[in-house]
Protein backbone atom coordinates (compact mmCIF):
# COMPACT_ATOMS: atom_id res chain seq x y z
CA UNK A 1 0.00 0.00 0.00
CA UNK A 2 1.44 3.52 -1.04
CA UNK A 3 1.84 6.23 2.14
CA UNK A 4 -1.62 7.92 2.14
CA UNK A 5 -2.43 11.12 4.43
CA UNK A 6 -4.70 9.98 6.90
CA UNK A 7 -8.09 11.23 6.21
CA UNK A 8 -10.76 12.28 9.19
CA UNK A 9 -14.01 13.08 8.49
CA UNK A 10 -15.29 15.46 11.55
CA UNK A 11 -19.27 15.72 11.79
CA UNK A 12 -21.85 16.30 14.79
CA UNK A 13 -24.85 13.57 13.71
CA UNK A 14 -28.44 15.20 15.06
CA UNK A 15 -29.48 18.80 14.77
CA UNK A 16 -27.84 19.95 18.23
CA UNK A 17 -25.51 22.77 16.49
CA UNK A 18 -22.85 23.59 18.96
CA UNK A 19 -19.80 23.24 16.87
CA UNK A 20 -16.88 24.82 18.40
CA UNK A 21 -15.50 21.36 20.23
CA UNK A 22 -15.91 19.91 16.85
CA UNK A 23 -14.17 23.00 14.97
CA UNK A 24 -11.48 22.98 17.79
CA UNK A 25 -10.21 19.71 17.40
CA UNK A 26 -10.60 19.62 13.42
CA UNK A 27 -7.96 22.26 13.78
CA UNK A 28 -6.01 20.46 15.74
CA UNK A 29 -5.45 17.69 14.05
CA UNK A 30 -5.12 19.44 10.84
CA UNK A 31 -2.48 21.68 12.31
CA UNK A 32 -0.90 18.03 13.06
CA UNK A 33 -1.28 16.73 9.70
CA UNK A 34 -3.78 14.74 8.99
CA UNK A 35 -6.40 15.49 6.12
CA UNK A 36 -9.11 16.97 7.97
CA UNK A 37 -13.08 16.94 6.26
CA UNK A 38 -15.43 19.36 8.55
CA UNK A 39 -18.76 17.85 7.97
CA UNK A 40 -20.93 19.44 10.47
CA UNK A 41 -24.08 18.51 11.01
CA UNK A 42 -25.13 15.46 8.91
CA UNK A 43 -27.36 12.88 9.68
CA UNK A 44 -25.76 9.33 10.33
CA UNK A 45 -26.18 8.10 6.49
CA UNK A 46 -24.90 11.41 5.72
CA UNK A 47 -21.97 10.51 8.01
CA UNK A 48 -21.05 6.94 6.20
CA UNK A 49 -21.80 8.05 2.68
CA UNK A 50 -19.24 10.65 3.40
CA UNK A 51 -16.99 8.72 4.87
CA UNK A 52 -17.05 6.01 2.06
CA UNK A 53 -16.78 9.02 -0.60
CA UNK A 54 -13.64 10.68 0.79
CA UNK A 55 -12.47 7.17 2.13
CA UNK A 56 -11.79 8.12 5.50
CA UNK A 57 -9.51 6.15 8.38
CA UNK A 58 -11.06 8.21 11.17
CA UNK A 59 -14.67 8.81 11.84
CA UNK A 60 -14.71 11.95 14.70
CA UNK A 61 -18.10 12.15 16.32
CA UNK A 62 -19.42 15.60 18.59
CA UNK A 63 -22.40 14.99 20.65
CA UNK A 64 -23.34 17.30 23.56
CA UNK A 65 -27.11 16.21 23.37
CA UNK A 66 -27.17 13.65 25.38
CA UNK A 67 -28.42 11.17 22.88
CA UNK A 68 -25.29 9.66 21.97
CA UNK A 69 -26.10 6.15 22.48
CA UNK A 70 -28.92 6.57 19.59
CA UNK A 71 -27.13 8.60 17.33
CA UNK A 72 -23.40 6.33 18.16
CA UNK A 73 -25.58 3.13 17.17
CA UNK A 74 -27.35 4.50 14.11
CA UNK A 75 -23.92 5.94 12.79
CA UNK A 76 -22.22 2.67 13.53
CA UNK A 77 -25.40 0.73 11.36
CA UNK A 78 -24.62 2.96 8.10
CA UNK A 79 -21.19 2.68 8.48
CA UNK A 80 -21.55 -1.19 8.27
CA UNK A 81 -23.90 -1.03 5.81
CA UNK A 82 -22.10 1.28 3.77
CA UNK A 83 -18.94 -1.26 4.30
CA UNK A 84 -17.11 1.44 6.39
CA UNK A 85 -17.66 -0.67 9.55
CA UNK A 86 -14.09 -0.79 10.32
CA UNK A 87 -13.02 2.95 9.74
CA UNK A 88 -11.44 3.80 13.28
CA UNK A 89 -14.60 5.86 15.97
CA UNK A 90 -13.95 8.62 17.84
CA UNK A 91 -16.32 10.27 20.10
CA UNK A 92 -16.19 13.81 22.30
CA UNK A 93 -18.88 16.16 23.39
CA UNK A 94 -20.39 15.80 27.13
CA UNK A 95 -20.76 11.98 27.54
CA UNK A 96 -21.41 10.17 30.82
CA UNK A 97 -18.28 7.91 32.11
CA UNK A 98 -21.30 5.90 33.03
CA UNK A 99 -22.09 4.93 29.52
CA UNK A 100 -17.98 4.80 28.41
CA UNK A 101 -18.12 0.35 28.21
CA UNK A 102 -21.20 0.23 26.42
CA UNK A 103 -20.25 2.87 23.42
CA UNK A 104 -16.92 1.29 23.46
CA UNK A 105 -19.01 -2.29 23.36
CA UNK A 106 -20.74 -0.36 20.73
CA UNK A 107 -17.03 -0.08 19.08
CA UNK A 108 -16.22 3.31 19.75
CA UNK A 109 -12.39 3.55 19.97
CA UNK A 110 -11.81 6.38 22.40
CA UNK A 111 -13.75 8.97 24.06
CA UNK A 112 -12.72 12.62 24.90
CA UNK A 113 -15.10 14.80 27.21
CA UNK A 114 -14.32 18.41 28.07
CA UNK A 115 -10.39 19.00 29.82
CA UNK A 116 -9.02 16.82 27.27
CA UNK A 117 -5.62 18.60 26.00
CA UNK A 118 -5.76 18.38 22.11
CA UNK A 119 -2.44 16.93 22.28
CA UNK A 120 -4.08 14.09 23.90
CA UNK A 121 -6.49 13.67 21.07
CA UNK A 122 -3.76 13.94 18.05
CA UNK A 123 -1.30 11.46 19.93
CA UNK A 124 -4.10 8.83 19.89
CA UNK A 125 -5.11 9.23 16.71
CA UNK A 126 -1.36 9.12 15.25
CA UNK A 127 -0.82 5.80 16.98
CA UNK A 128 -4.24 4.37 15.92
CA UNK A 129 -3.69 4.77 12.61
CA UNK A 130 0.28 4.58 11.93
CA UNK A 131 -0.43 1.15 13.54
CA UNK A 132 -2.71 0.39 10.45
CA UNK A 133 -0.66 2.12 8.02
CA UNK A 134 1.95 -0.33 6.02
CA UNK B 1 10.47 47.00 40.96
CA UNK B 2 10.33 48.35 37.30
CA UNK B 3 7.07 47.39 34.72
CA UNK B 4 8.07 44.50 32.77
CA UNK B 5 7.38 46.72 29.84
CA UNK B 6 4.73 44.92 28.64
CA UNK B 7 1.75 46.92 26.99
CA UNK B 8 -1.11 46.53 29.71
CA UNK B 9 -4.64 46.22 28.26
CA UNK B 10 -8.03 44.96 28.95
CA UNK B 11 -8.88 41.60 27.20
CA UNK B 12 -10.08 43.43 23.95
CA UNK B 13 -7.43 45.35 23.83
CA UNK B 14 -8.06 48.84 25.78
CA UNK B 15 -4.47 49.99 26.62
CA UNK B 16 -4.30 50.03 30.49
CA UNK B 17 -2.49 53.13 32.06
CA UNK B 18 -0.28 52.69 35.24
CA UNK B 19 -2.19 55.17 37.49
CA UNK B 20 -5.09 57.54 36.99
CA UNK B 21 -4.83 60.50 38.23
CA UNK B 22 -7.44 63.56 38.35
CA UNK B 23 -5.85 65.07 35.29
CA UNK B 24 -7.79 62.13 33.57
CA UNK B 25 -11.03 62.60 34.48
CA UNK B 26 -10.86 66.60 34.22
CA UNK B 27 -13.07 66.77 30.99
CA UNK B 28 -15.50 64.89 32.65
CA UNK B 29 -18.84 66.87 32.41
CA UNK B 30 -21.44 65.04 35.48
CA UNK B 31 -24.16 66.62 33.48
CA UNK B 32 -23.39 65.75 30.12
CA UNK B 33 -21.30 61.96 30.75
CA UNK B 34 -22.64 60.73 33.72
CA UNK B 35 -25.77 62.23 35.48
CA UNK B 36 -28.63 60.36 37.47
CA UNK B 37 -29.80 57.10 37.44
CA UNK B 38 -32.66 56.66 34.68
CA UNK B 39 -31.91 59.71 33.02
CA UNK B 40 -29.97 60.14 29.99
CA UNK B 41 -26.64 59.16 29.23
CA UNK B 42 -28.10 56.22 31.79
CA UNK B 43 -24.49 55.98 32.82
CA UNK B 44 -25.84 55.28 36.45
CA UNK B 45 -28.44 52.89 34.87
CA UNK B 46 -31.51 52.47 33.35
CA UNK B 47 -34.12 53.16 36.21
CA UNK B 48 -33.68 55.68 39.17
CA UNK B 49 -34.16 53.20 41.91
CA UNK B 50 -32.73 50.45 39.72
CA UNK B 51 -31.66 47.38 42.01
CA UNK B 52 -33.45 48.86 45.21
CA UNK B 53 -36.26 49.50 43.33
CA UNK B 54 -36.66 46.11 42.29
CA UNK B 55 -34.26 43.10 42.20
CA UNK B 56 -32.74 41.80 38.75
CA UNK B 57 -34.87 38.40 37.76
CA UNK B 58 -33.19 35.55 39.10
CA UNK B 59 -33.88 32.22 36.58
CA UNK B 60 -32.03 29.75 34.73
CA UNK B 61 -32.09 28.13 31.75
CA UNK B 62 -34.16 24.93 32.35
CA UNK B 63 -35.57 22.06 31.24
CA UNK B 64 -36.02 18.44 31.09
CA UNK B 65 -36.96 15.76 28.70
CA UNK B 66 -41.18 16.41 28.79
CA UNK B 67 -43.35 19.17 29.94
CA UNK B 68 -44.10 17.34 32.97
CA UNK B 69 -40.72 16.73 34.59
CA UNK B 70 -39.97 20.11 33.37
CA UNK B 71 -43.11 21.32 35.60
CA UNK B 72 -41.71 19.54 38.46
CA UNK B 73 -38.10 21.04 38.04
CA UNK B 74 -39.67 24.48 37.59
CA UNK B 75 -41.67 24.55 41.14
CA UNK B 76 -38.37 23.19 42.60
CA UNK B 77 -36.84 26.16 41.35
CA UNK B 78 -39.64 28.81 41.98
CA UNK B 79 -39.54 27.43 45.33
CA UNK B 80 -35.92 27.61 45.73
CA UNK B 81 -36.42 31.74 45.35
CA UNK B 82 -36.16 31.64 41.57
CA UNK B 83 -38.10 35.06 40.43
CA UNK B 84 -38.75 33.80 36.72
CA UNK B 85 -38.87 30.90 34.51
CA UNK B 86 -36.19 30.54 31.43
CA UNK B 87 -37.25 28.04 29.06
CA UNK B 88 -34.84 25.52 26.87
CA UNK B 89 -36.99 23.91 24.35
CA UNK B 90 -35.63 20.47 23.21
CA UNK B 91 -33.21 20.77 20.08
CA UNK B 92 -36.33 19.81 17.61
CA UNK B 93 -38.31 22.84 19.01
CA UNK B 94 -35.46 25.02 18.47
CA UNK B 95 -35.39 24.25 15.01
CA UNK B 96 -38.78 24.80 14.60
CA UNK B 97 -39.73 20.80 13.52
CA UNK B 98 -42.72 18.91 14.43
CA UNK B 99 -41.75 15.87 16.59
CA UNK B 100 -42.74 13.67 14.03
CA UNK B 101 -40.20 15.15 11.45
CA UNK B 102 -38.02 12.27 10.22
CA UNK B 103 -35.20 14.63 10.54
CA UNK B 104 -35.74 15.50 14.47
CA UNK B 105 -36.13 11.74 15.30
CA UNK B 106 -32.71 11.80 17.73
CA UNK B 107 -33.41 15.13 18.77
CA UNK B 108 -36.64 14.76 20.47
CA UNK B 109 -37.09 15.97 24.57
CA UNK B 110 -33.57 16.46 24.42
CA UNK B 111 -31.62 19.30 25.76
CA UNK B 112 -35.01 20.92 27.24
CA UNK B 113 -38.91 19.59 26.82
CA UNK B 114 -40.68 19.55 23.56
CA UNK B 115 -43.48 21.58 23.67
CA UNK B 116 -45.14 21.77 20.29
CA UNK B 117 -48.99 22.75 21.40
CA UNK B 118 -51.03 24.56 23.93
CA UNK B 119 -50.98 22.04 25.61
CA UNK B 120 -47.52 21.14 26.43
CA UNK B 121 -47.36 24.79 27.29
CA UNK B 122 -49.73 24.53 29.81
CA UNK B 123 -48.05 21.31 31.36
CA UNK B 124 -44.72 22.86 31.84
CA UNK B 125 -46.31 25.98 33.68
CA UNK B 126 -48.94 23.95 35.82
CA UNK B 127 -49.17 25.94 38.77
CA UNK B 128 -47.05 28.51 38.49
CA UNK B 129 -48.12 32.17 38.81
CA UNK B 130 -46.69 33.37 35.01
CA UNK B 131 -48.74 37.07 36.29
CA UNK B 132 -46.03 37.12 38.88
CA UNK B 133 -42.81 36.49 37.22
CA UNK B 134 -40.89 36.97 33.67
CA UNK B 135 -40.51 34.36 31.60
CA UNK B 136 -37.68 34.12 29.17
CA UNK B 137 -38.91 32.04 26.21
CA UNK B 138 -35.81 30.68 23.99
CA UNK B 139 -37.44 31.00 20.75
CA UNK B 140 -38.26 33.25 17.70
CA UNK B 141 -42.71 33.23 17.65
CA UNK B 142 -44.04 29.93 18.52
CA UNK B 143 -43.46 29.47 22.00
CA UNK B 144 -44.10 33.10 22.54
CA UNK B 145 -47.50 32.69 20.93
CA UNK B 146 -48.22 29.41 23.30
CA UNK B 147 -47.32 31.34 26.13
CA UNK B 148 -49.71 34.22 25.68
CA UNK B 149 -52.28 31.75 24.77
CA UNK B 150 -52.24 29.95 28.14
CA UNK B 151 -52.20 33.27 29.79
CA UNK B 152 -55.70 34.47 28.05
CA UNK B 153 -57.03 31.05 28.98
CA UNK B 154 -55.89 31.67 32.49
CA UNK B 155 -58.05 35.14 32.27
CA UNK B 156 -54.22 37.11 32.72
CA UNK B 157 -54.27 40.03 31.19
CA UNK B 158 -51.64 40.49 28.21
CA UNK B 159 -50.90 43.80 29.23
CA UNK B 160 -49.47 43.15 32.73
CA UNK B 161 -47.80 39.65 31.25
CA UNK B 162 -43.67 39.60 31.60
CA UNK B 163 -41.01 38.51 29.85
CA UNK B 164 -38.87 37.88 27.07
CA UNK B 165 -38.55 36.47 23.39
CA UNK B 166 -34.92 36.67 22.49
CA UNK B 167 -35.65 36.79 18.48
CA UNK B 168 -32.52 38.06 17.39
CA UNK B 169 -31.06 37.20 13.69
CA UNK B 170 -26.99 36.20 14.35
CA UNK B 171 -27.07 34.03 17.46
CA UNK B 172 -29.12 31.00 15.63
CA UNK B 173 -26.87 31.41 12.98
CA UNK B 174 -23.90 31.65 14.94
CA UNK B 175 -25.30 28.72 16.67
CA UNK B 176 -25.71 26.50 13.31
CA UNK B 177 -29.74 26.01 14.24
CA UNK B 178 -31.16 23.25 12.21
CA UNK B 179 -33.97 24.06 9.43
CA UNK B 180 -33.79 28.19 9.44
CA UNK B 181 -35.75 30.14 7.36
CA UNK B 182 -33.81 33.35 5.39
CA UNK B 183 -32.80 35.97 7.06
CA UNK B 184 -35.67 38.46 5.53
CA UNK B 185 -38.76 36.07 6.57
CA UNK B 186 -36.91 35.90 10.06
CA UNK B 187 -36.85 39.66 10.17
CA UNK B 188 -39.87 39.98 9.11
CA UNK B 189 -41.63 37.47 11.60
CA UNK B 190 -39.67 39.01 14.46
CA UNK B 191 -40.41 43.16 13.36
CA UNK B 192 -44.31 41.78 13.55
CA UNK B 193 -44.22 40.46 16.92
CA UNK B 194 -42.52 43.40 18.21
CA UNK B 195 -45.19 45.62 16.63
CA UNK B 196 -47.94 43.01 17.65
CA UNK B 197 -46.03 43.44 21.66
CA UNK B 198 -45.67 46.90 21.52
CA UNK B 199 -49.37 46.98 21.09
CA UNK B 200 -51.02 44.40 22.78
CA UNK B 201 -48.34 42.93 25.50
CA UNK B 202 -46.18 46.45 26.39
CA UNK B 203 -44.21 45.20 29.38
CA UNK B 204 -43.05 41.74 26.82
CA UNK B 205 -39.64 42.49 25.33
CA UNK B 206 -40.06 40.82 22.20
CA UNK B 207 -36.36 40.91 21.10
CA UNK B 208 -33.61 40.81 22.82
CA UNK B 209 -30.69 41.11 20.95
CA UNK B 210 -27.59 38.87 22.19
CA UNK B 211 -24.08 38.99 21.64
CA UNK B 212 -23.50 36.28 24.51
CA UNK B 213 -22.58 33.63 22.50
CA UNK B 214 -20.64 34.99 20.28
CA UNK B 215 -18.35 37.06 22.47
CA UNK B 216 -18.10 33.43 24.31
CA UNK B 217 -16.79 32.14 20.60
CA UNK B 218 -14.18 34.59 20.54
CA UNK B 219 -15.46 38.65 19.44
CA UNK B 220 -14.50 41.35 21.45
CA UNK B 221 -16.41 43.88 23.47
CA UNK B 222 -15.84 46.10 20.77
CA UNK B 223 -17.52 43.50 18.22
CA UNK B 224 -20.54 42.88 20.71
CA UNK B 225 -21.58 46.22 21.07
CA UNK B 226 -21.72 46.62 17.23
CA UNK B 227 -23.38 43.54 16.59
CA UNK B 228 -26.20 44.31 18.82
CA UNK B 229 -26.13 48.01 18.08
CA UNK B 230 -26.30 46.87 14.16
CA UNK B 231 -29.04 44.08 14.93
CA UNK B 232 -31.20 47.42 16.81
CA UNK B 233 -30.88 49.00 13.81
CA UNK B 234 -31.58 47.15 11.27
CA UNK B 235 -35.36 46.40 12.85
CA UNK B 236 -36.05 50.23 13.54
CA UNK B 237 -34.85 50.74 9.97
CA UNK B 238 -37.52 48.42 8.67
CA UNK B 239 -40.23 49.34 11.15
CA UNK B 240 -39.66 52.89 10.07
CA UNK B 241 -39.78 51.89 6.64
CA UNK B 242 -43.19 49.84 7.39
CA UNK B 243 -44.43 53.12 9.04
CA UNK B 244 -46.89 51.22 11.28
CA UNK B 245 -45.92 51.31 15.05
CA UNK B 246 -44.22 55.10 16.10
CA UNK B 247 -40.43 54.03 16.83
CA UNK B 248 -40.92 55.74 20.35
CA UNK B 249 -42.97 52.92 21.16
CA UNK B 250 -41.40 50.37 19.01
CA UNK B 251 -38.00 51.03 20.20
CA UNK B 252 -38.91 50.49 23.87
CA UNK B 253 -39.72 46.91 22.92
CA UNK B 254 -36.26 45.87 22.20
CA UNK B 255 -33.70 44.41 24.87
CA UNK B 256 -29.86 43.53 24.92
CA UNK B 257 -28.13 40.03 26.04
CA UNK B 258 -24.32 40.79 26.82
CA UNK B 259 -21.66 38.72 27.79
CA UNK B 260 -20.39 40.34 31.55
CA UNK B 261 -17.23 38.40 30.26
CA UNK B 262 -14.51 38.35 32.83
CA UNK B 263 -12.64 42.19 32.50
CA UNK B 264 -14.01 44.28 35.03
CA UNK B 265 -13.21 47.35 32.92
CA UNK B 266 -15.52 46.31 30.31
Amino acid sequence: MHNKKVKILMAKPGLEGHWVGLLTVSTALRDAGFEVIYGGNMTPPQIAMTAVQEDVDVVGLSILSANYMLLASETFKELRNQGKGDVLVLLGGIIWEDDFPALKEMGIAEIFIPGTPLEDIVKFVRKQTSATAS
Amino acid sequence: MPETGEQYSTVSGIPIKDTYTPDDVKDIDYDRDIGLPGEPPFTRGVYPTMYRGQLWTIRRLSGFNTPEDTNKLYRQEYELGQTGFSVAPDIAGVAGMDPDDPRASADVGHAGPPIFSLEDMEKTFEGLPIDKVSTYLADRGPLTAMYFAMAEKRGIDLKQLRGTTPSDLCTPTALNIANQFPWEAQLRCNVDLIEWCSEHAPKWYPASFNSYNPRENGINAFQELGMVFASAIQYLEEEKRRGRVPLDRFVRRLSFQTAVHNDFFE
